[in-house]
């Protein structure tokens, strides 16, 4: 009997996990993988290395090729956490270089 | 997420897969049907189909030309532009068009264009219709909706989709060996197969057009770029990537307009052999009027508008409106171009429309793959009595509302188009409506559980066929007519239908079958009880579809 519960509960706690990794990836992946880009694309359009109109098309027609990979990375990676560090440090990145390039 | 990077990408796989696939559908039969909208628009106006289809070669430039002008000064001297359209491989036919100027509030005037029969005269009355438009419209505005809600949530399905193709690649390990198989009449594992073999058939395709389909919209998607840049003004930007002189801002003052045979000597010199697409004059009968000659391009792919302008009341040469000088610009216009397809002759065209349908294969045997393994699961309950889970109740209704109801409601908008009568005042937006009326039906009886999938087929299958018929009876043509006088741009829609409603009648057999052989199939079992080589097969074919999705 005690041990039934034990078992119940963790699967209870498994599934509520599962809920709350689907959430928290899918936020990662849509709204944190779109700042990211959006910020990404910010950026590569200041610094590419052509002319501000050539950087500026190239920049937004890459940004959904990047937008798919963190999307699935969000998914792919170990932890939750890891994929947040990376999407905060692509935006912190981005940001900074955005505010020295303009 | 999941236990290996394998099962969380069949996981991701599926869902983005299954959350869009209905919207996605929509899009994908609306963007399909697109390929042809011009021709569904010649169609659905049967008072253009005799006299009416020219080819360019067969075209006395210089006195259609004159004629236009004159036209267009006597008919709307009032306008804010006129155009002078001449026969493309898209629009056969030479039509003289004005555009009012603006009301307040307004974009753009009211486009207003009387067809120039082959014999010289002119056609001012044709019944009011979105024909084709509406499916290109369809496939990216949606409609009853603001225009712009309808186009993040296509943005949205399409970056689904994106992801969904990525990790159906990733997921796939036998890409090259699945191209060749089809194992029909084997349940899921059928369904696997026409799923793989949509899918892998037309790759690049469905890459291409996914990842394009983004690009064509992507000031509005990814604007970050551009407000670091240009402070978010596009403008700036296009006038950067191509370099049109200003238009042309009325004086005020009256003036007259060169008759446009004196420049035209010049324009075939500066044309180099392109054939001209049209010709438009900005504020005719003003002092500073202009004159704008848009070269064809459709011998590439890149879609971008070539002019040559002149001064309207000198006639005197101002420049060309030539390439892109932004090797980036280039490559977005090849992008634009290739999503469109408004180079493609008819054999590519049509080869495009069959790629567009495997993408709705694709969609289509996604997710009734999906359903049937759903429903699979609870086999078992549902032959001891148990009802259906509201999970697997609302994904078949679905399948079959849109699925079925799609090609149902292509077809009632067609009907309406010719039964409607042509002096209807609310025709225009009747039409429209009876092709949501169509789905909306479909969709109602499949969650009623009153239609399944063999009448629903066979009614669309009906319909389909029915069009060719309507149309002998409703237009001064008919498929052989057309056929004879070589109007294939007409007699393709009929042809069209013919092949839609055949193989929707197919499919419906094909239900039928399936029905018999279930019966069959259950006095079979009773006879052999002992695992057999079948049940053995079809038990690896189940681990196989197990590790597959």
């Amino acid at each position: 009997m005690h041990t039934q519960s034990a078992i119940s509960l963790t699967s209870m706690r498994q599934k509520h996990g599962h809920t709350f990794t689907v959430i928290n990836r899918t936020l990662a992946a849509l709204v944190g993988g779109y700042l990211a880009t959006a910020s990404c694309a910010a950026l590569l359009a200041l610094i590419l290395p052509m002319s501000t109109a050539d950087s500026t098309l190239l920049a937004m027609m890459l940004s959904f090729a990047l937008w798919a990979s963190l999307a699935i990375y969000a998914f792919a990676a170990k932890s939750g956490t890891r994929v947040w560090i990376l999407l905060a440090t692509l935006i912190a990145i981005s940001l900074v270089g955005v505010g020295a390039a303009q | 997420m999941k236990e290996s990077f394998f099962r969380t990408m069949t996981w991701l796989h599926t869902w983005t897969g299954l959350l869009v696939c209905w919207l996605l559908m929509l899009i994908f039969f609306a963007g399909t049907l697109s390929y042809y909208r011009y021709e569904i628009n010649l169609w659905m106006k049967p008072e253009l189909h005799t006299n009416v289809l020219q080819q360019y070669q067969d075209l006395d430039l210089a006195q259609t030309l004159v004629q236009g002008q004159t036209y267009l000064a006597d008919t709307a001297p009032g306008a804010k532009t006129w155009m002078l359209r001449l026969p493309t491989h898209r629009l056969p036919f030479v039509g003289y068009a004005w555009m009012d100027a603006p009301k307040e509030g307004e974009r753009r005037g009211k486009f207003h264009e009387h067809i120039v029969t082959t014999e010289g005269e002119m056609i001012s009355d044709v019944r009011a219709t979105k024909g084709g438009h509406f499916f290109y419209r369809l496939h990216f505005d949606l409609h009853y909706l603001p225009v712009p809600l309808a186009r993040y949530l296509v943005g949205f399905a399409t970056m689904f989709m994106l992801l969904a193709i990525i990790t159906g690649i990733v997921i796939h390990k036998r890409i090259f060996k699945d191209f060749f198989a089809l194992r029909l009449k084997k349940g899921p594992r059928s369904w696997l197969d026409s799923h793989t073999l949509s899918s892998v058939l037309a790759l690049p395709y469905h890459l291409m057009i996914t990842y394009t389909g983004l690009i064509t919209l992507m000031f509005m998607y990814m604007p970050s770029a551009m407000e670091a840049t240009y402070d978010g003004n596009r403008k700036a930007l296009q006038k950067e990537i191509t370099p049109v002189s200003t238009p042309a801002k009325p004086s005020g003052t009256p003036g007259e307009l060169v008759s446009l045979s004196t420049i035209l000597p010049s324009v075939l010199e500066q044309a180099e052999g392109k054939p001209i697409r049209d010709i438009r004059i900005q504020n005719p009968l003003d002092a500073n009027s202009q004159i704008q000659v848009v070269l064809r391009n459709d011998s590439r792919v890149a879609d971008h508008e070539y002019q040559l302008l002149y001064q309207g009341t000198s006639g005197e040469f101002i420049g060309k409106v030539g390439d892109s000088p932004s090797s980036m610009g280039k490559a977005y216009d090849t992008m634009i171009g290739l999503h469109a397809g408004r180079f493609a002759e008819p054999t590519l065209r049509f080869a495009l429309f069959l790629s567009g349908v495997l993408g709705c294969v694709m969609i289509a045997s996604g997710t009734l793959l999906w359903s049937k393994k759903l429903r699979q699961k609870q086999q078992k309950q549902i032959d001891q009595g148990a009802r259906p889970s509201l999970g697997l109740y609302i994904t078949e209704s679905l399948n079959l509302g849109v699925i079925a109801g799609l090609p149902i409601a292509a077809a009632s908008y067609l009907w309406a188009n010719r039964l409607l009568s042509a002096d209807y005042a609310g025709r225009y937006d009747a039409e429209i409506n009876l092709f949501f009326t169509g789905l909306g039906v479909t969709l109602l009886l499949a969650f009623l559980g009153r239609i399944n999938w063999r009448g629903a087929l066979l009614t669309g299958g009906l319909m389909w066929l029915g069009i060719p018929v309507l149309n002998a009876l409703t237009s001064s043509e008919n498929l052989i007519t057309n056929i004879v006088k070589g109007q294939w741009f007409i007699a393709w829609i009929d042809l069209l239908a013919l092949m839609v409603g055949g193989l929707m009648l197919l499919a419906a057999s094909y239900c039928k079958r399936k029905i018999d052989n279930k019966v069959g199939n259950k006095h079979k079992t009773k006879v052999q009880d002992a695992p057999t080589t079948n049940s053995v097969k079809a038990a690896e074919s189940a681990q196989a579809i197990k590790e597959h999705v």
